[in-house]
């Protein structure tokens, strides 16, 4: 039944009402949404980023926040008060940043910005801080003294958490005019929770006292002080790690003044890990050589700092040449001690039966310490050691196989940076040179020597030995070093130098930035690529002539996370890159050194057998020729003559006499099928003849013609040999290897299959014998001037004659006759090379 | 049948459109025919080269030097041409055969193809860069193959590449002018021997107790030393003499004395443990 209309209209009335209802109520959440919101944004301060300078910026975190903000022009805000109560103003404002985000970025939806307002600082900063610092520029009198007449104030704060300082949390707020805020920047803690700590603070001490001890064991240690912090790695830009820890930092020092050792380790008190450590001594070289005379286990301080020469040699000379390698480091990259703290440097001298010597080494445990034996305290030695002790607080390279080949690399490179005055090591100290940086292969060979100059050298070391030929293949990276720093020309490649301080630069940032532990020479080729291409970014050809230099000693043909050398692993080498470049200049340097062709990946290939796979079994049809070529100039003589004579054109044939066996014979040869045209329808044929048993057979020349089927037809004068029923043929055309046939009537199946027995059983009388050996082809493969072997002396005569017609090409090189040397003439020696030798007399 | 103006103009152009496809397609075809024609860059015979700098190495590619009964040598063969194009060569390894097998070979040059021969004492490698590629490979160190031996008895074994100046059946190494450029080349030595393991202090009977040899001494290079030599040390006695031998690794120098002799012995260490050595021992 139908609804009445008024019940209808009552429906849709209700339904509008509904929809008003629904739409007004929504208007008015969204109204209320938007009052609300820009009721709240009311009580902050918003920095809307784009309109600061370029250079602003507000890190990521949810957490922590660091920031740096700076005014365009003119101020980020304008406080009613002066000086502090400005800054005050201005943080109670909470202020906050908003930054345009780009969002969509993909290839269905366009791109648009986004704009989000990011914290910057705690609710509560003000309550939880501290001044710690006020700067004013006005009273600074370095500034007016350099003429400067600034106003800025400049007001530190320091964030404490529950009353501990959180370490190193801090926000800088800059003032001009007084009161208008113009830069401030921070790093400081958003989340102002705490883990819960959980360890006492005797605990922690003892921590930091046993962590001390195993750092600087040859030392007398004790706790200085402590102090309470809370520490975040995220504000220290140790981790993404956001978490407050609350910690005990305990200061470790040893005894005496001034301190040779003085860390600050903060210790957790929640799981009492040391979380952090800070060097506190100042970077101060301090050395201590203690002389193990005679023998004697128990060595004394023979000269520490500051102390005048002993008259010792090698105490003095090690204390010179520690300081010296320390001064470089420090000057050269700011680098405090091997470890970058300032660790004090101790060396054992006059070692003799102590060690194995003649040595000298720098071990880790159980003192970071130096042990030099007597003769041993040369300037490359020592600074080849404390490069060691470098290496080992930064990449901490393995000491095995290729990692260990370039920690041992490293140690000679910066030894190279102490000892400028050769490119030899060792040669101050009783073992003389040991190793040549611009020619390893001059090596000594108690050494291991002669040492390779690159990856695919034959001298690579691939054995186990001396942990994988550390010592051995050290030489190839101080090779490129060599190159990149003095210059030359090296394995097809010329490399302009680019100077030791560079090259060393280079070496430092790669060994103490991008190496691991595990890297090996082709993470080394990446890292110093990376690291050329930061410190010399405004000049690329620099950095094109270190790539040369390591492409030189084929370093980047090293595969990637192996420790075993790409030429050990028979990969095969390629051409270096730079080898293809053409030289910029020609500097002086080493002798070029040949480059190789292309080497593709390897094909494994069956064991010797009668017919490779992938070689002909039969004789191969006729195929479409190439193209003929004119014919070349005639050859120079300049060959050795080969050993034995090919048969000539036209044999000198032996008289015929009463006693004469006059062999009437039909032969066949592999590849020639019909009768070639008349002009090279003639060959002389050698053939032997002997009675089992006889040693040495009888040999005569004849020529032979071929019929229309290809049958070679000719008559051989024998007259030196008494006819018999077990005669042995040897038959040997001018292009083949020599055939041994015992049969009168021999077949084979394929070409060259036939083998004959141990017996000779060929009857021969006086007079004439008929002879057919049709059924057994003739191997091709020994070429003029032959030798009894067909090998790569024939195939690249074949190869290097393709396509000619000329005659001295074909009497070489046309095995089938047919008036040119193509693939057919290749391809029936590649086939004759399953049999290869001629066959001689059992 | 009868066909309109219409179809007619149409099957015009199907065949126009046809007949230009077939000869662009044939042109091509010519094209690629030319290119394929192999230009000989050779004009002379095969000659011995007047300026000969070629070398072939023959060299151990495994992690020692010493082996044991049964082993698997691998040795690979390296070639240098000094810049000149090689488009052929022989390797004539001569061995023996009354300590090692002959087992296999693996070529590492694709472009060349490579057919051995295995003669009582001998392998020959001949190998010919393939037709297809024009140019000849200029090699610098470049392994040419591997040869893989299985190691039968005790004692040295030396490898040789039979070469001899002036020869053409031995080893060769053949340029696109036709020219032998082989000049020098280079074997290597490998020893098979028994192993014995020893422990510091105990004393051990080789060779049917002829022989007996103590471990006195072992240094091994503790963690975090660079540049510590590693050693270790052998009292051998026979007959009532003894005599100490030593083997070194590592130090500043790197040092590699990995074999001693003693009463017509040959001992070998590759590594030293604490307290223990792996030792090979073979008669000279």
């Amino acid at each position: 039944m139908p609804p009445k209309p008024s019940t209808l209209n009552n429906t849709i009335a209700l339904v509008l009402i509904a929809l008003t209802v629904f739409f007004t109520g929504a208007a008015i959440y969204l109204s209320m949404r938007r009052y609300s919101q820009q009721a709240k944004a009311s009580q902050v301060l918003t920095l809307d980023i784009a309109s600061l300078a370029p250079e602003s910026n507000v890190g990521e975190g949810a957490t922590t926040t660091e920031f740096s903000l700076y005014s365009e022009e003119g101020y980020i805000y304008k406080s009613e008060g002066d000086g502090l109560a400005a800054v005050v103003d201005f943080i109670s404002k909470n202020p906050q940043v908003i930054e345009d985000n780009v969002m969509g970025a993909s290839t269905t939806t366009p791109t648009r910005k986004i704009k989000t307002q990011k914290k910057i600082l705690p609710t509560n900063f003000l309550a939880n801080s501290y001044l710690s610092r006020k700067k004013d520029d006005s009273k600074d009198t370095f500034l007016k003294k350099q003429g400067f007449n600034l106003k800025s104030e400049h007001y530190y704060f320091r964030q404490k958490i529950n009353n501990i300082p959180i370490y190193k949390a801090s926000l800088s707020v800059h003032l001009k005019n007084a009161n208008e805020v113009y830069a401030l920047s921070g790093s400081v803690a958003l989340n102002e929770q705490v883990s819960p700590a959980v360890i006492s603070k005797s605990d922690a001490e003892k921590v930091a006292l046993e962590k001390a001890k195993e750092e600087a064991s040859n030392l007398l240690l004790h706790k200085s002080s402590t102090q309470d912090y809370v520490f975040n790695h995220k504000i220290m830009g140790l981790s993404d790690d956001g978490t407050n820890y609350p910690t005990l930092a305990v200061v470790v020092e040893s005894e005496g003044r001034p301190s040779r050792f003085a860390k600050r380790y903060f210790v957790s008190l929640a799981d009492n890990t040391i979380l952090y450590t800070e060097n506190l001594r100042e970077s101060v070289l301090s050395r201590g050589i203690y002389t193990c005379d005679n023998g004697s286990t128990s060595c004394s301080l023979a000269r520490q700092e500051g102390e005048a020469p002993v008259g010792e040699p090698d105490t003095d000379n090690t204390y010179t040449y520690l300081g010296d390698t320390y001064n470089y480091y420090l000057q050269t990259f700011q680098r405090d001690s091997f470890d970058n703290s300032g660790f004090p440097l101790d060396a054992f001298v006059n070692l003799t039966t102590q060690i194995e010597c003649p040595n000298a080494f720098w071990t880790k445990a159980p003192a970071n310490m130096f042990a030099i034996c007597d003769g041993m305290s040369g300037k490359d030695v020592i600074a080849h050691e404390y490069t060691h002790a470098v290496t080992e607080y930064t990449a901490d390279l393995l000491s095995t196989d290729q990692s260990g080949a370039m920690n041992e690399a490293m140690s000679d490179i910066f030894a190279y940076a102490i000892d400028t005055s050769n490119w030899t090591v060792g040669e101050d100290t009783t073992l003389g040179v040991i190793r040549h940086a611009d020619d390893p292969g001059r090596d000594p060979a108690n050494t291991g020597g002669p040492h390779p100059d690159r990856l695919y050298s034959p001298n690579y070391y691939c054995g186990t030995a001396d942990d994988g030929g550390t010592h051995q293949n050290m030489s190839v990276p101080i090779k490129a070093f060599y190159l990149m720093t003095a210059g030359g020309s090296f394995n097809g490649c010329t490399i302009n130098a680019v100077g030791r301080a560079t090259a060393h630069a280079v070496f430092y940032r790669t060994l103490t930035t991008y190496l691991s532990p595990t890297s090996n020479f082709r993470s080394l080729y990446n890292s110093m690529l990376q690291s050329c291409g930061e410190l010399f970014s405004t000049n690329p050809s620099l950095c094109n002539e270190v790539k040369k230099s390591m492409q030189a000693v084929e370093i980047d043909q090293q595969t990637l996370n192996t420790q075993t050398a790409s030429s050990c692993a028979n990969i095969p080498r390629q051409v270096p890159e730079c080898a293809t470049q053409s030289p910029t200049s020609t500097p002086a340097g080493p002798t070029a050194t040949p480059t190789a062709g292309p080497s593709p990946t390897p094909t494994r290939i069956p064991t010797s057998g009668p017919s490779p796979t992938g070689f002909p079994t039969s004789t191969p049809q006729p195929q479409a020729t190439s193209t003929p070529l004119p014919a070349s100039p005639t050859p120079e003589s300049t060959s050795t003559p080969r050993p034995t004579s090919t048969p000539k054109a036209t044999p000198t044939r032996p008289p015929i006499t009463a006693d004469s066996i006059i062999l009437h014979m039909k032969l066949k040869f592999q590849g020639i099928l019909i009768k070639p045209p008349d002009e090279f329808n003639t060959m002389a044929i050698h053939v032997g003849v002997k009675h089992t048993g006889q040693i040495e057979p009888v040999f005569s020349d004849g020529d032979f013609i071929a019929n229309a089927g290809g049958v070679w037809i000719g008559d051989v004068v024998i007259n030196d040999a008494t006819p018999g029923e077990d005669f042995f043929f040897y038959v040997k055309g001018p292009k083949h290897i020599q055939k041994r046939i015992c049969t009168e009537r021999p077949v084979e199946t394929y070409d060259g299959t036939y083998i004959c027995g141990d017996t000779g059983r060929i009857r021969l009388v006086k007079g004439d014998n008929t002879i057919d050996f049709s059924n057994v082809s003739l191997l091709s493969g020994d070429l003029p001037v032959q030798d009894g072997i067909a090998n790569s002396y024939d195939l690249s005569t074949v190869r290097n004659f393709l396509g000619r017609t000329d005659a001295e090409a074909l009497q070489l090189a046309d095995v089938n006759l047919d008036g040119i040397i193509d693939t057919q003439d290749y391809s029936l020696i590649l086939h004759s090379l399953a049999f290869r030798f001629d066959e001689s007399p059992e | 049948m009868y066909m309109s103006a219409r179809q007619i103009i149409i099957l015009f152009i199907v065949l126009t459109v046809l007949s230009i496809g077939i000869i662009v397609m044939s042109r091509q075809n010519v094209k690629r025919q030319e290119t394929n024609v192999v230009v000989p860059t050779s004009t002379t015979a095969p000659v011995r080269s007047n300026n000969p700098r070629g070398s072939l190495t023959l060299r151990d590619t495994g992690r020692s030097s010493v082996f044991k009964k049964g082993d698997t040598i691998p040795l690979t063969v390296i070639a240098d041409s000094f810049q000149m194009p090689i488009v052929g060569y022989d390797v004539v390894v001569q061995y023996d055969p009354d300590t090692v097998a002959y087992k296999n070979v693996n070529n590492l040059q694709k472009e060349f193809d490579v057919v051995p021969a295995v003669q009582a004492n001998r392998v020959i490698l001949t190998g010919i860069k393939k037709l297809e590629i024009k140019e000849g490979t200029k090699f610098s160190s470049t392994p040419l193959a591997e040869l893989t031996f299985e190691a039968t008895s005790e004692g040295p074994a030396a490898f040789s590449i039979v070469f001899e100046k002036g020869k053409t059946n031995d080893s060769n190494l053949m340029t696109d002018t036709n020219e032998d450029i082989l000049d020098t080349i280079k074997t290597d030595t490998i020893a098979i021997g028994q192993p014995v393991e020893l422990e510091q202090g105990i004393e051990t009977k080789i060779d049917n107790g002829v022989v007996s040899i103590t471990l006195t001494a072992t240094e091994k290079s503790p963690p975090n030393c660079n540049d510590c030599i590693e050693s270790a040390s052998l009292q051998v006695t026979k007959d009532g003499q003894t005599e100490t031998v030593k083997f070194q690794f590592g130090g500043f120098a790197g040092l590699m004395q990995s074999d001693a002799e003693a009463f017509g012995y040959v001992f070998h260490v590759d590594t030293i443990q604490s307290g223990s050595v792996n030792l090979y021992y073979y008669i000279k």
